[in-house]
């Protein structure tokens, strides 16, 4: 690997390790990560490999009954998962988004779509209501949302799948966070959508750093530069999106390439 | 759209109210003789006759149910048999005291109900909410009226802090209101536990916990908008129940209600009293429930808004 | 199933419950050694644990404990027979809507609609008092008739959609008797739903036959009934506040004993 100098590394997560707190039974043993700024980096593996369990550890956002009990995660160089809540609560949002798999139900369903971006707007820049506002329908424009100005006063129920998860996204990148985390993102979407809101996000992540976790290794060749295969909790395989879709080293990874549907598997990363 | 269900409702609303006048006009005219009721007591057969004649009782009985439906219509509900005032006008005269009564319940009733429910939604496992469930469970258990009887003998009866019934000021409406609300307080508390608890674990709030929304922001902003959302429903039941359902409360308590005239004028065979206090009841209760489904329409958006045309 | 699983089981104390029910309902007065109707003036108002009156005595004398058996046997077979009765009336009906569908489903729905707003106590003293008189019978019917759309509502949205499924219509294909077919194919998918209903309903009826008979309607004049002896006991509860406190707790237990038992079934169930 070539010499990374320590400003290009936008996320660091070193011997990550993920325990049940009943029990103590051990989710994800020990696990290492890096992503450059402007890269995305694809987290693959089948359900129960600890590939979401291991994005939510890193946005400090597990659920309850599970504990991280040792390793480092490292946010543009400053250490940040001994922070205390109040200061994670400045990191999520702000310097950390979030994407989540179900568009509609990860939106309050009787909130506009509106109040959730101009809430988090205000909670990390400092912004009247009206700001926030105009910020919001900016964000929703750039996210190629139809009549965006509309949009802001609509309720989840009344967009589509992919309609939502564009507002997602927006809301996710609405204050410049050095990190997006996507989980499934377009696992709950139509194909044809899934294409779209796939380049939309690589779009998107240009300038900050991107991991997106996924069981669909179609959908994370698309936009990844780099892939990650997890398998019961450990990192079997790991490489440049292109050398793992050619020359897969492990039987499982090729067993995901298998049974991915064919013609599917385009490297769209790296530009 | 709107106007069909208007429509609808309108066509629901006179069904229920001819169903209730013709059930109530056959059930009156089975249980007994009004003309007898009416003579009193030591009456003669003739006297008894006069009065069947005077008040058309000896009319076949579909020519009566037919007058009376035209009586009805043009707002004639009759004369008290007892006392010969107006039926409405007694029926009008003791709904304030039912309306009072339920206000005040339904009032107390969330005052104390949403925020319990939504302390009890926060936890399904913590110790200091253990107690208070079990006393719940119980309380539930509780008749409404054997509440009232329990209470009278605490407060009333043994330490005699409390005037036991009747209706004049504020220190005889405590007992009643209490006994209302502890019959209806632990559904409603249930709800709005069951509802809290079922937001607090929706993914929206994942979205909002990734947003850097602390706890509180959470609880007050996110969560219980929807989970009272959830509980307009029981509290529009509750509220249309105590318009019908405070008869042995109000009994108990001699609160001069709708709900103590219909007792009394049952028992003393007052048909026109009966039926105005019945119309009455379903009148309010067709209102209540029609005002519930608004106020749902109003708070939720997914029922406001119909879903974008260009989706 | 050992001893210690037995007695942390929640079936335990509803067991107990049920045992004693079962044993006043066959045995009587014969429980509390005493007849519940024998007035003894020389021994009124007597205190519960007096020697030979364990719960005491009312304002004639009578021996509280017989009573208040006497009015168990009284509650819980009213609200047995008044559940029964509403079961089979509205499951029925429901059953019938749910397949037939147009007039008889419009019936249902403006009939719900008119038995909520319509006050059930007006019904219940109107239909007693056509029947004459008030015994047991009567209660019962009243109970039951003014109260069988509850099942039948709930019923009919289950039913709607069991007919719908291609089991059910696989077997109304085969040319069965409309008898067999819900007695052998509807029914049985219902129960989990109505197991849960009965029950809960059971608890209504308590409520509602001590509430009728508190009122003085239902139950014959002197009749040692659980909402007559509360009744009665109001007179005197200064001097004897056992009078009214046996009868409610009496009440609440059954009450909450039904509930347990319903919630438990639900969970078991679902």
């Amino acid at each position: 690997m070539s010499a990374v100098t320590h400003s290009d590394i936008a996320l660091d997560v070193k011997g990550l390790r993920l325990e049940a707190v009943e029990g103590g039974r051990v989710l994800v043993p020990s696990l290492d990560l890096q992503i450059r700024r402007g890269e995305i980096l694809g987290l693959v593996g089948e359900s129960g490999s600890g590939k979401t369990l291991t994005c939510f550890g890193i946005a400090g956002l597990l659920p309850t009954g599970v504990r991280m009990t040792a390793g480092e995660i490292i946010l543009d160089g400053q250490r940040i998962d001994n922070r205390s809540e109040k200061e994670w609560r400045a990191i999520r949002g702000g310097q950390i988004g979030m994407i989540f798999q179900d568009p509609l139900s990860s939106f309050n369903p009787v909130k506009t779509i509106g109040s959730i971006l101009i809430e988090s707007a205000r909670r990390h820049q400092n912004l009247s209501k009206a700001e926030a506002r105009a910020l919001a329908i900016d964000i929703l424009k750039s996210m190629h949302l139809p009549g965006s100005s509309a949009c802001v006063d609509a309720y989840p129920h009344q967009l589509s799948g992919g309609q939502r998860q564009r507002a997602m996204i927006g809301l996710a990148l609405i204050n410049n966070p050095a990190l997006l985390l996507a989980d499934e993102p377009t696992t709950a979407l139509d194909p044809t959508v899934q294409l779209q809101i796939l380049a939309l996000m690589r779009r998107k992540v240009s300038n900050s750093a991107g991991l997106m976790v996924t069981h669909d290794i179609a959908a994370a060749a698309a936009i990844c530069d780099r892939l990650v295969v997890m398998l019961e909790g450990q990192i079997i395989e790991e490489g440049p999106t292109r050398t793992i879709l050619s020359a897969p080293q492990h039987d499982f990874t090729r067993q995901l390439l298998a049974a991915a549907p064919i013609g599917t598997l385009t490297h769209g990363g790296g530009q | 759209m709107a106007i069909r269900k208007l429509l609808s409702g309108f066509r629901d609303f006179a069904f229920v109210l001819l169903a209730t006048v013709t059930v109530l006009f056959f059930l009156l005219r089975l249980t007994g003789d009004p003309a007898i009721v009416l003579a009193g007591e030591g009456a003669t057969a003739d006297q008894i006759q006069a009065i069947r004649v005077e008040n058309g009782f000896d009319k076949p009985l579909v020519t009566q149910f037919v007058s009376t439906i035209f009586r009805l219509a043009q707002g004639d509900f009759g004369k008290s048999l007892l006392d010969g005032t107006p039926a409405m006008e007694k029926v009008l005269a003791a709904l304030p005291a039912t309306l009072m009564l339920a206000a005040m319940a339904i009032t107390l009733n969330l005052i104390v109900s949403l925020p319990l429910g939504a302390w009890l939604g926060q936890s399904q496992t913590s110790r200091s909410r253990k107690p208070v469930r079990a006393f719940l469970s119980v309380l539930q258990g509780f008749p409404g009226f054997v509440i009232a009887l329990l209470l009278i003998n605490l407060f009333a009866a043994s330490l005699e802090w409390l005037p036991s019934i009747g209706f004049s000021g504020p220190a005889t409406w405590i007992l009643p209101v209490v006994s209302v609300v502890c019959f209806l307080a632990p559904k409603l508390i249930r709800v709005v536990e069951a509802n809290t608890w079922a937001a607090l674990n929706a993914n929206f709030v994942r979205t909002a916990r990734s947003i850097g929304a602390s706890d509180n922001v959470i609880l007050w902003r996110h969560v219980l908008p929807n989970s009272l959302l959830g509980a307009v429903a029981l509290i529009g039941a509750e509220i249309a129940f105590m318009l019908t359902g405070l008869v042995v409360i109000e009994t108990i308590f001699a609160w001069p209600g709708i709900g103590w005239l219909l007792v009394q004028s049952t028992l003393n065979l007052d048909f026109p009293v009966v039926q105005a206090v019945v119309i009455v009841m379903v009148i309010s209760v067709f209102l209540s429930n029609a005002l519930t489904e608004a106020v749902q329409v109003i708070l939720d958006p997914r029922i406001r808004v119909g879903a974008r045309a260009d989706k | 199933m050992s001893l210690a699983k037995i007695i942390r089981s929640p079936l335990l104390p509803l067991g107990m419950v049920g045992v004693v029910c079962a044993l006043t309902m066959v045995l009587g007065d014969a429980l509390s050694g005493h007849d519940h109707r024998a007035i003894d003036l020389t021994a009124r108002l007597l205190p519960p644990l007096s020697p030979d009156h364990l719960l005491g005595t009312d304002e004639l004398g009578r021996d509280q404990l017989a009573r208040l058996l006497t009015g168990l046997r009284w509650s819980v077979g009213a609200a047995f027979c008044a559940t029964v009765i509403a079961f089979c009336i509205g499951s029925a009906f429901g059953i019938l809507a749910a397949h037939k569908g147009g007039i008889l489903g419009s019936a249902l729905r403006l009939l719900t609609t008119f038995t909520q707003s319509f006050p059930s106590f007006v019904m219940a003293v109107t239909v007693i008092a056509i029947l004459g008189d008030s015994g047991f019978v009567a209660l019962t019917l009243t109970l039951g008739l003014v109260t069988w759309p509850v099942f039948s509502r709930v019923v009919y949205a289950e039913a709607r959609s069991l007919f719908q499924r291609e089991y059910v219509q696989a077997a109304e294909m085969t040319g069965m008797s409309k008898m067999r077919l819900y007695l052998h194919h509807v029914l049985p998918a219902l129960i989990p739903t109505l197991s849960v209903l009965v029950v809960f309903h059971f608890a209504e009826m308590i409520v509602a036959e001590g509430a009728l008979s508190f009122l003085g309607i239902g139950a014959p004049l002197g009749a040692a009934t659980w909402g007559a002896m509360l009744s009665e006991g109001r007179g005197y509860m200064l001097e004897a506040p056992w009078l009214t406190l046996a009868p409610a707790f009496a009440m609440v237990i059954i009450i909450v004993s039904a509930h347990r038992l319903g919630q438990y079934l639900r969970n078991i169930t679902r």
